[in-house]
């Protein structure tokens, strides 16, 4: 029988986020893309950081993980390589990537293991209460720079270009079957799969509403843009403001981490015999 | 001792001459004291060789090999009587000795000769300690062919003519004019030579580690290392990562998915990784760390050895949850304990800290084959595949407190474990009971161990006039300063705590009826004495205390004590 939404939700409880939070079309469209890709719950890991979008593993069918602000990309990293058949699906906000966990952002993507890596961008910090994230725009008041913000926000689209990210996307929360779509994409890339998505946080980021993203965004696909031209998808990049191209930006086909260590190859580690390891040749290599 | 300026190489006559000790069936402890630069300063390598299992080193040498002038000014004094020096009459000049051998050699003019190398001078060096010994060159010989057969046949020609000139001089000038012989004994046990990272890297192996991923940290570097090196043969996944967050926080990845997982540090790394502590704490995954210390605080003597972090491992990370700290005594002790730590780990469901330091981490000895018959890797309540009833809950309460625990990828078995407090099955909860409940339940893992843990031993003579209370591996100098003090006219106990979180039980039984306890720890503020008083309610007054990140030595600690009971 064809799975649908529902075999990947935990009825436990419904999601605690606002009426109408972007986290909600994510979640609907990640749960929709694992309906699609006909992916197995028990073999998905939902690994999350801290945030609002963070709590979204609660409200999967599937095994998850909340780790701590910004650990996300580490924790998610080994649990692939521990068990490296299995799906492992990161989800942070703009705060645990692009903030506190920078430094694994940038080497996830140099490492590439085959995971995907979600960020919902609402350029806010919803859980503390709407302090200005990495993302906001130089100048924006917020209770933590009620001058504005002295720094500029970070282009997360160019910084993963320009580590060779093997695939780096940006999706929007209010379309839904176009991020379903992206998000099959993600999964399917064999490598580190990033991808942005602008999302609307109803109650502390208003300028940034469903409203201005909804005439802003297009769809790159329908505009001839090569997802195999690198200084093509950094001229996108750096279209932030007017407008916000969403879709692949770029992809390629590049040696994923698992590829490097010939230890993956007798199955995942997790399921390796360890019951009776010989150490008797490295005594021997050990001695005169 | 071999001494030099670094960049001179002391580290490859110092193996060479273990080796050697080793071939000749005898045992050995060697160690090595670096500043930490890559050249420049001078450093020294130790090593220790006798019959019997050598427990420590000594700050008196029998024979130095000096490279440089700083070696023969810094360690002249500590040779003793009918002990000798090597040195190069070009770079140090001595003046006749009452009680000690001079053995001038010009190493560097030889090396520039033989092998057109001054930096061969400590080849030449090595030749000629066998030279002066009476060891069969030869078995120099080979050693040189192993150790550089990768390098081509003219950079192993060059330094077995470098060990050759070396030992002709030695024979040719001085004869048999030193007292002592390197002698071979018949029937000695085979044994392997490790340091102590490299023991607890074998015991995490036999194990069944399957993967670590550490950032680069000294003392404990050497666990990489040699985890890397061994990778492929026993197919463990080891990542050399961008910091000790994402090591330590890519091991708890790991042990989530269930493989067995570790990441080794220093105190520095360490702190970084504390908030990590707690999610393993409390997503209730197992993994081992490795923390190899060295004096701090900060960046504090990075290549030198202490004992000053028991106190942070036991209380990393906010809020109270289940941890076991556990400190090994000898290098032997480092491999079962390494084995050990993961069962731990596995059984209940929590981060197990290693604790060791530089000492014994970079410390190397020889040890016969060690017996693993008795090993057995236990998983705790990892459950199988049909075991998995319907309505699991990962977090159940159980009167152990160890809840039964399933892997990603087993059907029935799906949960979120979550850094958020948590009911038994998972889903988040702020209500009073449920919070109190899993909490307790935490906890009470912490009580099961400790009533399977097994009581500390008082190790010697059942009344002694003292006895000396230590953790680590101040054991071996501890150890030996019980026959230093009994040559003093002073009979001496030990007293080693293995187990520093939980505490080892038996403690207080033990101290309440000894004389006069006396503390010997590697910091400067008796953290193990504080953990006692506070455990056990038992205030040790005496300490013989050293922070000066050089290892204790028998003598030393003989002569603290002696000063204290007088």
């Amino acid at each position: 029988m064809p799975k649908t939404i529902k075999d990947f939700t935990d009825p436990t409880g419904k999601p605690n986020w606002c009426p109408g939070c972007g986290n909600f079309g994510i979640e609907t469209a990640l749960k929709q893309a694992m309906v699609n890709l006909d992916l197995d719950p028990n073999n998905v890991c939902l690994v999350s950081g801290i945030g609002c979008g963070a709590n979204s593993p609660y409200w999967f069918s599937t095994y998850g993980l909340i780790t701590l602000h910004g650990r996300p990309i580490p924790v998610a990293t080994g649990v692939k390589l521990g068990n490296h058949e299995l799906n492992v699906i990161t989800w942070s906000g703009d705060g645990d990537a692009y903030g506190i966990g920078m430094g694994h952002f940038i080497h996830g993507m140099r490492r590439n293991a085959n995971l995907v890596y979600i960020v919902g961008d609402n350029t806010v910090y919803g859980l503390t209460k709407g302090q200005a994230s990495p993302t906001a725009k130089k100048g924006t008041i917020t209770p933590s720079t009620p001058f504005g913000t002295p720094d500029p926000g970070i282009n997360p689209l160019a910084l993963a270009l320009s580590v060779d990210c093997s695939f780096v996307a940006r999706g929007y929360a209010g379309d839904l079957p176009h991020l379903t779509k992206l998000l099959e994409e993600a999964i399917k890339h064999k490598g580190f799969s990033f991808v942005d998505i602008l999302q609307p946080c109803v109650t502390y980021a208003k300028a940034q509403s469903y409203d201005f993203y909804q005439d802003k965004t297009y769809n790159l696909a329908e505009f001839g843009h090569d997802v195999t031209k690198k200084d093509a998808a950094l001229k996108k990049a750096f279209e932030n403001g007017k407008k916000f191209p969403i879709g692949i930006f770029y992809k390629k086909d590049r040696e994923v981490y698992e590829d490097t260590q010939p230890q993956f190859a007798e199955g995942p580690l997790a399921h390796q015999d360890i019951s009776n390891v010989d150490i008797l040749p490295l005594f021997e290599q050990y001695s005169f | 001792m071999i001494g030099g300026t670094a960049g001179e190489g002391v580290d490859l006559p110092g193996h060479l001459f273990a080796k050697l000790c080793m071939h000749a069936g005898l045992r050995l402890h060697g160690n090595g004291e670096f500043y930490s630069v890559i050249k420049g300063y001078n450093n020294i390598f130790q090593i220790r060789v006798s019959e019997n299992p050598v427990h420590c080193l000594l700050n008196k040498f029998d024979l130095v090999l000096a490279l440089d002038e700083e070696t023969t000014d810094r360690y002249l004094s500590d040779i003793v009587p009918g002990g000798g020096v090597i040195y190069d009459p070009e770079v140090a000049k001595l003046k006749k000795q009452n009680d000690i051998k001079l053995f001038p050699i010009p190493l560097r003019e030889i090396a520039k000769e033989k092998v057109g190398l001054d930096l061969a001078k400590n080849v030449v060096g090595i030749g000629a300690v066998i030279g002066l010994l009476d060891y069969p060159i030869d078995i120099l010989r080979d050693l040189l062919i192993k150790t550089f057969a990768k390098k081509g046949n003219e950079i192993v020609d060059k330094n077995i003519a470098a060990a050759q000139a070396g030992y002709d001089f030695a024979r040719q000038k001085f004869g048999r004019d030193f007292n002592y012989v390197l002698k071979s004994i018949a029937d000695a046990p085979k044994t392997f030579m490790a340091n102590g990272n490299q023991v607890i890297s074998m015991g995490a192996i036999k194990a069944g580690c399957k993967f670590v991923s550490e950032y680069p940290m000294t003392p404990s570097s050497s666990i990489l290392h040699t985890m890397a090196k061994h990778a492929r043969d026993y197919n463990v996944s080891v990542n050399h990562v961008e910091d000790e967050l994402s090591a330590i926080n890519m091991a708890i990845g790991a042990g989530f998915a269930g493989a067995r997982s570790m990441a080794a540090t220093s105190g520095g790394g360490f702190a970084l990784m504390t908030e990590a502590v707690g999610l393993a704490g409390m997503v209730e995954v197992p993994v081992v760390i490795v923390e190899v210390q060295r004096p701090g605080p900060s960046t504090g003597l990075p290549t030198r050895s202490g004992q000053g972090d028991l106190r942070q491992v036991m209380h990393a990370s906010q809020g109270d949850f289940p941890k076991i700290v556990l400190s090994p005594g000898n290098h032997e002790e480092a491999f079962y304990m390494a084995f050990e730590a993961f069962n731990l780990a596995e059984i209940y469901q929590c981060p197990v800290i290693l604790l060791t330091e530089k000492y014994l981490g970079e410390g190397s000895v020889n040890l016969p084959f060690l017996d693993t018959s008795e090993l057995k890797v236990n998983r705790g309540k990892l459950l199988p595949d049909n075991k998995i009833p319907k309505n699991f809950k990962r977090f159940a309460d159980t009167a152990s407190g160890i809840s039964p625990r399933t892997v990603p990828g087993q059907k029935r078995g799906a949960h979120t474990a979550s850094s958020y407090e948590h009911r038994e099955d998972g889903y988040f909860t702020e209500e009073i009971d449920d919070c109190n409940k899993i909490h307790e339940r935490r906890m009470r893992k912490m009580e099961t161990l400790e009533h399977v843990l097994p009581p500390v031993k008082l190790e010697g003579q059942k009344d002694a006039d003292v006895t000396l209370v230590c953790w680590g591996a101040t054991y071996g100098p501890a150890y030996e300063a019980m026959s230093w003090l009994k040559r003093n006219g002073v009979s001496a106990n030990l007293l080693h705590v293995k187990y520093l979180l939980p505490l080892q039980p038996g403690i207080g039984e033990v101290l309440e009826k000894t004389k006069h306890p006396i503390l010997v720890e590697g910091n400067i503020s008796a953290q193990l004495g504080g953990l006692i008083a506070e455990k056990v309610g038992i205030e040790i007054q005496d300490k013989v205390l050293d922070y000066s990140g050089r290892p204790f030595t028998p003598d030393a600690i003989a002569e603290g004590v002696i000063k204290l009971i007088k």
